[in-house]
């Protein structure tokens, strides 16, 4: 077990790395999501709209603008596999699919979570909203939100890397199955602007804790036979 | 294995690519110490047959058993390596994967000549440095059983070199399989040829008597 878990702090590491020299997933992340939440700022700005009413709608805005940049930012995600091949030597020194999913998943978890605050900061200011009274609440959300997207995204991201049209496959395949987390989302982030906090024991939060589960099983169990030829 | 000296036996596999057939009923048996030339033209299905022997490519048909202990040496054409990772990077994934030492690794570099390379990202190598790496890793942990893809078609001389003497060195332990069209700089460490044709064995050396004569009769390029 020890053995294990090492090799899974090495391939952690080793996905920190490939991220922060190719950029392959942030740099797109980072490109959709400001030119998406400039577009759905100036969008708002010129419907001359309501101030509550701009406030009740923050929260579906931010989730479309998120659930959006991420899908199909994860298309980039799976390059540096595909690349060289790399996955196939470690995968014939004995490392598992699911030590290389999990790895992915904490990595793209925190570029997520990132993106999260881009999006936030951005959208905020955008939009006119002052949510530093509720950034710990939305923090949190974010983070169940990445976890849960991740989970998926990076099965999906290597299930699509050999299609030819990838770009378009997989927010196709992506976006039905985050529906739940993309109700959920909402309600959590519309109750954290209302309340100042967020309330663990909601049944919002138990939809993203079984998404991400029940992602997470597929992926663990599944990844090596998605990964092989 | 029905042979109890074989690190590696195959029995009818058979693979094919949709209406293409890479591999048609193929058996072969590669014992302990046996060095095997696996030839053929181009799409005859040599990379096909060694990632199934490898384990990341599946069979339509047939039976397939490989000694993984303590792991297979795989070397493919696109090198199996993180282009973004160092020399040393790459090298060291493998390495805790298999328990191997620090120690070992060092020799391991030194001994392919990469290691005044180590701190630089693969896709900054040459393809001949990059080969070497590729390389360097298949033979990582003492493989029993090592499976070269071309492993010469992009290092020169001093490169095919060290590969002849590491494949030569492998003693009595191991089964090696190289697929590759570079009969003249490897025919040398060959124990065994073996020829494909279209997914057929058409020629084996075992059964030829001698590889001379295989080569000389596939290639004229026997002695």
């Amino acid at each position: 077990m020890r053995k294990w878990i090492g090799m899974l702090a090495m391939l952690i590491v080793k996905e920190l790395r490939l991220e922060v020299r190719g950029k392959e997933l942030s740099v797109l992340l980072l490109c959709t999501s400001i030119i998406t939440a400039v577009l759905v700022g100036a969008g708002v700005s010129g419907a001359v709209l309501q101030p509550d009413v701009v406030s009740r709608l923050f929260p579906m805005l931010l989730w479309i603008v998120f659930l959006l940049s991420t899908t199909s930012a994860s298309v980039r995600g799976n390059e540096h596999e595909t690349e060289g091949r790399g996955y196939e030597g470690l995968l014939l020194c004995g490392v598992t699919g699911a030590q290389i999913y999990i790895a992915k998943v904490v990595v793209w978890t925190i570029v997520f979570a990132l993106n999260w605050v881009l999006l936030c900061s951005l959208l905020g200011v955008a939009l006119n909203q002052n949510l530093a009274s509720v950034a710990g609440g939305l923090l949190v959300v974010g983070l169940l939100a990445s976890l849960v997207l991740a989970s998926l995204t990076v099965l999906t991201s290597a299930i699509a890397a050999s299609a030819a049209l990838r770009g378009a496959i997989l927010p196709l395949v992506t976006l039905p199955l985050l529906f739940p987390l993309f109700f959920a989302g909402i309600e959590l982030t519309t109750a954290v602007m209302l309340v100042g906090s967020i309330d663990l024991s909601s049944m919002w939060v138990g939809i993203m804790v079984v998404s991400f589960t029940l992602f997470g099983l597929v992926g663990i169990n599944t990844y090596h036979v998605v990964i092989s030829e | 294995m029905n042979n109890p000296t074989a690190l590696l036996e195959i029995s009818g596999v058979a693979k094919a690519y949709g209406e293409h057939c890479a591999l048609s009923s193929v058996s072969l048996s590669v014992c302990q110490s046996e060095v095997v030339l696996l030839l053929g033209a181009n799409g005859a299905g040599k990379s096909t047959l060694l990632r199934i022997m490898a384990g990341l490519g599946r069979a339509d048909r047939g039976v397939v058993e490989v000694c993984r202990e303590p792991c297979v040496g795989f070397c493919s054409h696109h090198g199996s390596l993180y282009a973004k990772l160092t020399v040393r990077e790459n090298i060291a994934l493998t390495a805790r994967a298999l328990g191997v030492l620090p120690r070992e690794v060092d020799e391991a570099c030194s001994t392919w000549g990469i290691d005044k390379y180590h701190a630089k990202e693969v896709r900054e190598l040459s393809k001949g440095m990059y080969g070497r790496v590729a390389l360097a890793r298949a033979f990582l942990g003492s493989p029993r059983v090592v499976l070269l893809d071309e492993p010469s078609s992009n290092l020169d001389q001093e490169g095919v070199d060290i590969l002849c003497s590491k494949v030569a060195s492998g003693g009595t332990e191991k089964a090696i399989v190289i697929a590759t069209h570079d009969i003249s700089r490897l025919q040398d460490v060959a124990t065994r040829v073996v020829v494909l044709e279209r997914g057929v064995v058409v020629a084996d050396s075992v059964n030829n008597s001698d590889r001379g004569e295989v080569l000389a009769q596939y290639y004229g390029a026997g002695r």
